[in-house]
């Protein structure tokens, strides 16, 4: 049994294993080098900048440091992450736990609610305060993204808007012209359209055939941010402002379920959206096989033109794109952003060092360089009103909805929460639950799996 | 009526071939699919499988670090860390398992009953949970962020199933041939080497097969308790490309499967050839 | 005089690393149970609270349904009916051929289970780029949507897939340790391909089906990767077993404590399981065939 070969092999394996020696971690050096990890996501590689934005701005920030005469340097070693967000989040709450968390992180400004409350992150406030300057160029709002218990613990990074996108030629086929089609996003933004108009135009082209069965409208296969637009734009609201205890509205969600329940009933919607792939549903509606995408993103252009090969001319050819629609007429339309920032860990060997690091990172050209490259926006002022931002028509438009955003509140249980109103469309979706039946049931869970982190309100 | 019987056999040899070829029909045709996937090119396929165009760049990722897309480490490396993790396992286990199963067969203690039986009850506790009790456990013991911890787990996950298995093999040597060989003046361990072995090989060669292939598709663990991208294994490096939630590139998919597959397939071949023989001649009895 | 000793050392590896890597987790985990701990990592000792929040969640009862039904149609159907049906045609026919689909059955077992779904993805797309559906279509019928419409069909042979080829290996490992003389036997007596497979082949595993069907009402009881990764326990908890059940609370909400409360239940339930497989088995009893003459070495 311990012939020669085994044993050569265990050998050769312990040695390997001896290779398995531990990585660099954060610390400062007795030459002053400061060395930094970080950990950015994509998970796209069009969304690599933000890597190499970090990279640069520990670069210059020693440029900085030289001139003004500290002997300190930044060394930073940055991973990209390429999987999607949760997964990474997961990967967070392991390695801060295992106390081999990253020295600067960023991610969705949700970063924030998973890890300032168990201190795993540093306030900025103090930094921000003595540069009012970097400070107020950017974009108030994305602040109030940043925040939890009304400190700011991140510096966003870039932006994006989410939006309805609508194939061209099925609309042709119904019989708009170019006209009615270049009006409709303005129309939407002036509450001309309303959630369930959408829905009826929907249905219409389904019964008119314009579009084969099932194929009226797609939306994603998961949980997420996108959800919780339907309840916005049905007048609920997510946050509760004193306490920032989440909130379940149930006029708000009955209202997005039914929403959902007609687009099945109609065979406009499949009933099993939720199993297709992306691949699937792109390719459908990109194809023009499918009338509306509904819960797209900025980032969705770019993404089809990696992934088909389509042209911008082709792009602006085929396809329109519009806020979701408010829930009645007359009321404004609804965007939810999520922005991305980057926070400093506790565990930083120098925290005001790496503070410099992530503000050298957003200098306005790397920020406006990142941007265009990856399809998002900007998040400061002086960025914005860079020429080649502002000459990309696509950008623009996505800088125009941005009026009509909000964020999705920080708080730890908040995709908690957003699984459940998922649970809850799917479940009408698959027609196994009636909207007030779903209602119920999403109740029921959250009281079971949420108790005081939510309010139930009507 | 031996040609007969000769005709007769073959004729159903050949009605169990198109059986089987039936029931593995899915697996088939998705396997096909894979292959073809890794050499095609653009989105559209004939007959549902077959690419119009053949392209090699998916591969790329040979020898480009970046052709598998992203900032992720080079695949060699990620195939060194699985080959070691899985083989460590696989040779682990081997070692434990025959050892104690050879005890739990030959040796009547007291409390082996119920200890066999715990031994299957092991099995019982899933290993999502664990997860966050080995988390501790190995923080604790200041194992994470180190492979040898995840090979050192998944072989005391693994060694309840291969004590079993090689038990039962054991229980199958009669006593006889162990004892006549001890009479004929062998040491126990020269007993083991010449009579006993040879016939518990195919056990042996079906416990490393488990173990090799448990320690090449691990995730969970490496995923959460290893923190430095070189020390990825494959099966972490294939969900970084995949989990993007957007268009999968069934191309890049495809070849980093193949790739990953590949090792497995050569270990069968070798378990088969040379640990499936079972001696024909020279059994005793 | 019996030496203990050379007994005890070739069983302290296996003794030491279960104790460390199982039993201490085990154990670990069994306290958490009493915990609200999240992914702070924080331990709140909460007596029995987490323990007894399974009785009040709303969904709890059908997950024990779904996962009793899912355990008894793989495990039947798949890992032993399929198991069996593998390992005993394969070695009727030549080697090189049974060996061939041998190692196709073990691929799904070498893939990555990210891939493996996403190729069950391409047989089973609902829109016309699905193989099922090509072929649907091209026989004239309509485009089916299996994973939402029949999940259970979906999850059982994609998991049984999986599963089959343990049973196929041990089989196919112990129809190969019979001694040929045996089947030369039969063959010269006249037997049938049929009469031989009854009497001589299947006798030879039935202690192996034992063993795999206790050991993969286990695996089956606790798996949960493969339902996850193809329809996340949907499309409305219509999939959702224990195993994954424990996942979405455990590792997608954070709540470690009531992942552990909900394990121990699992574990019961393996443990009951197991010593009435044990006992209805009789593996205690098995195999005392070795004598104990004990010889010094």
């Amino acid at each position: 049994m311990w012939s020669r070969g085994t044993i050569s092999l265990c050998a050769v394996l312990l040695l390997c294993g001896a290779c398995a020696a531990d990585g660099d971690r954060g610390r400062v050096d007795a030459d002053g080098t400061v060395h930094l990890v970080g950990w950015v996501t994509g998970p796209e590689p069009s969304a690599f900048a933000r890597k190499t934005n970090l990279i640069e701005g520990a670069r210059r920030l020693n440029q900085e440091l030289a001139a003004a005469g500290d002997r300190r340097r930044v060394q930073i070693d940055v991973d990209f992450n390429t999987t999607s967000h949760d997964p990474y989040v997961k990967k967070l709450v392991f390695a801060f736990a295992a106390e081999r968390g990253p020295d600067v992180v960023c991610g969705g400004h949700e970063i924030v609610g998973e890890f300032a409350p168990p201190g795993y992150l540093v306030p900025l406030d103090d930094y921000l305060a003595a540069r009012p300057a970097f400070r107020d160029d950017f974009f108030p709002v994305l602040w109030g993204a940043m925040s939890w218990h009304r400190k700011v613990y991140a510096v966003p990074q870039d932006n994006e808007v989410r939006l309805a996108y609508i194939h061209k030629k099925p609309l042709r086929a119904l019989g708009w012209s170019e006209a009615d089609i270049d009006g409709l996003a303005a129309s939407v933004e002036r509450g001309e359209l309303s959630l369930d108009d959408m829905a009826a135009l929907v249905e219409k082209a389904v019964a008119t055939g314009v579009v084969k069965p099932e194929r009226g409208l797609y939306h994603r296969n998961r949980s997420g941010f996108d959800w919780l637009e339907f309840i916005i734009a049905y007048g609920g609201r997510l946050e509760e402002p004193g306490t920032g205890r989440l909130v379940l509205s149930r006029r708000a969600t009955l209202a997005t379920l039914r929403l959902f329940d007609r687009l099945v009933a109609h065979r406009a919607l499949p009933p099993g959206m939720t199993s297709y792939t992306e691949r699937t549903i792109y390719r459908n509606f990109v194809d023009g096989d499918v009338l509306i995408w509904l819960t797209g993103g900025s980032w969705h252009k770019l993404e089809w033109q990696g992934a088909f090969g389509t042209t911008d001319a082709e792009f602006r050819q085929n396809i329109a794109y519009f806020p979701v629609p408010g829930g009645k007429r007359g009321t404004p339309p609804v965007s939810v952003s999520h922005p991305f920032g980057c926070a400093v860990a506790a565990t930083a060997p120098d925290r005001e060092l790496a503070f410099r690091v992530i503000q050298r990172s957003i200098d306005p050209d790397l920020d406006v360089g990142h941007a265009i490259k990856s399809s998002h926006l900007v998040v400061r002022k002086s960025s914005s009103e860079s020429g080649p931002y502002q000459a990309d028509p696509f950008l623009r438009d996505m800088i125009g909805l941005l009026k009509f955003t909000h964020f999705a509140p920080n708080h730890a249980k908040l995709t908690r929460l957003q699984r459940i109103l998922f649970d809850g469309i799917r479940g009408v979706e698959v027609g196994v639950l009636s909207p007030e039946e779903a209602l119920d049931f999403v109740e029921r869970l959250c009281k079971a799996r949420m108790a005081d982190d939510v309010v139930i309100e009507d | 009526m031996k040609g007969e019987q000769l005709k007769g056999e073959r004729g159903a040899r050949a009605t169990i071939i198109v059986g089987l070829l039936l029931l593995s029909l899915p697996l088939i045709a998705s396997y096909a699919w894979l292959l073809l996937a890794s050499f095609g090119d653009g989105h559209e396929l004939t007959w549902g499988i077959f690419p119009t165009d053949y392209t090699i760049k998916h591969w790329r990722f040979l020898w480009d670090p970046h052709g598998a897309g992203g900032d992720l480490p080079s695949i060699w490396r990620a195939t060194g860390n699985t080959l070691f993790v899985a083989l460590s396992i696989t040779l682990l286990d081997v070692f434990i398992a025959t050892n104690a199963g050879y005890v739990f067969s030959r040796w009547h203690f007291r409390g082996r009953g119920p200890l066999l039986a715990f031994t299957m009850v092991l099995h019982a506790f899933p290993s999502v949970t664990l997860l966050v009790a080995l988390f501790i456990v190995l923080l604790h013991m200041g194992l994470l962020g180190s492979l040898w911890g995840i090979v050192l787990v998944k072989v005391a996950l693994q060694a309840p199933f291969s004590i079993f298995v090689m038990k039962g093999f054991f229980d199958g040597v009669p006593w006889e041939s162990e004892m006549t060989a001890l009479t004929d003046g062998c040491t126990r361990l020269g007993a083991y080497r010449r009579v006993i072995l040879p016939q518990i090989l195919p056990g042996i060669a079906a416990i490393s097969i488990f173990s090799f292939l448990e320690g090449w598709k691990e995730f969970l663990f490496v995923f959460a308790f290893v923190f430095d991208k070189d020390k990825w294994t494959l099966s972490v490096y294939l969900q970084s490309i995949l989990s993007r939630g957007s268009v999968v590139d069934y191309g890049i998919m495809a070849a980093v499967a193949v790739f990953y597959m590949l090792p497995v397939i050569l270990f069968f071949v070798f378990t088969q050839k040379y640990l499936m023989k079972v001696q024909l001649g020279g059994v005793k009895g | 005089m019996l030496r203990r000793r050379p007994w005890m050392i070739l069983l302290a590896p296996a003794a030491v690393l279960i104790l460390l890597f199982y039993l201490l987790p085990a154990v670990v985990n069994l306290v958490l149970a009493f915990s609200d701990m999240d992914y702070t990592f924080d331990f709140r000792f909460v007596g029995g609270e987490s323990l007894v929040r399974p009785l009040a969640d709303p969904m709890f009862g059908r997950v024990l349904r779904n996962t009793a039904v899912y355990v008894v149609t793989t495990l039947t159907l798949m890992n032993v009916g399929v198991g069996v049906l593998l390992a005993v045609l394969t070695t009727e026919i030549p080697d090189r051929v049974g060996g061939a689909f041998r190692m196709l059955w073990l691929l799904p077992r070498a893939t990555p289970s990210v891939v493996y779904v996403l190729m069950w993805f391409f047989l089973l797309d609902p829109t016309d780029y699905g193989l099922v559906n090509k072929v649907a279509g091209a026989l004239g019928g309509e485009n089916y949507d299996l994973l939402s419409q029949r999940p259970w069909l979906v999850v059982v042979l994609l998991n049984g897939c999986v599963g089959a080829s343990m049973g196929m290996v041990i089989f196919t490992a112990a129809i190969k340790s019979i001694p040929p003389q045996l089947m030369m036997a039969a063959r010269v007596d006249g037997a049938s391909a049929w009469q031989r497979i009854r009497h001589v082949t299947l006798p030879s595993i039935a202690w192996p089906i034992m063993f795999v069907t206790t050991y993969q009402t286990l695996s089956l009881l606790t798996s949960y990767e493969y339902i996850l990764l193809a329809t996340d326990g949907g499309p409305f908890y219509q999939t959702e077993v224990l195993p994954l059940y424990i996942f979405h609370n455990a590792i997608n909400d954070f709540e470690f404590g009531y992942g552990a409360a909900l394990s121990i239940g699992l574990m019961a339930i393996g443990t009951v399981l197991a010593l009435v497989y044990w006992r209805v088995f009789r593996f205690g009893g098995r195999g005392s065939a070795a004598q104990r003459i004990e010889v010094d070495a």
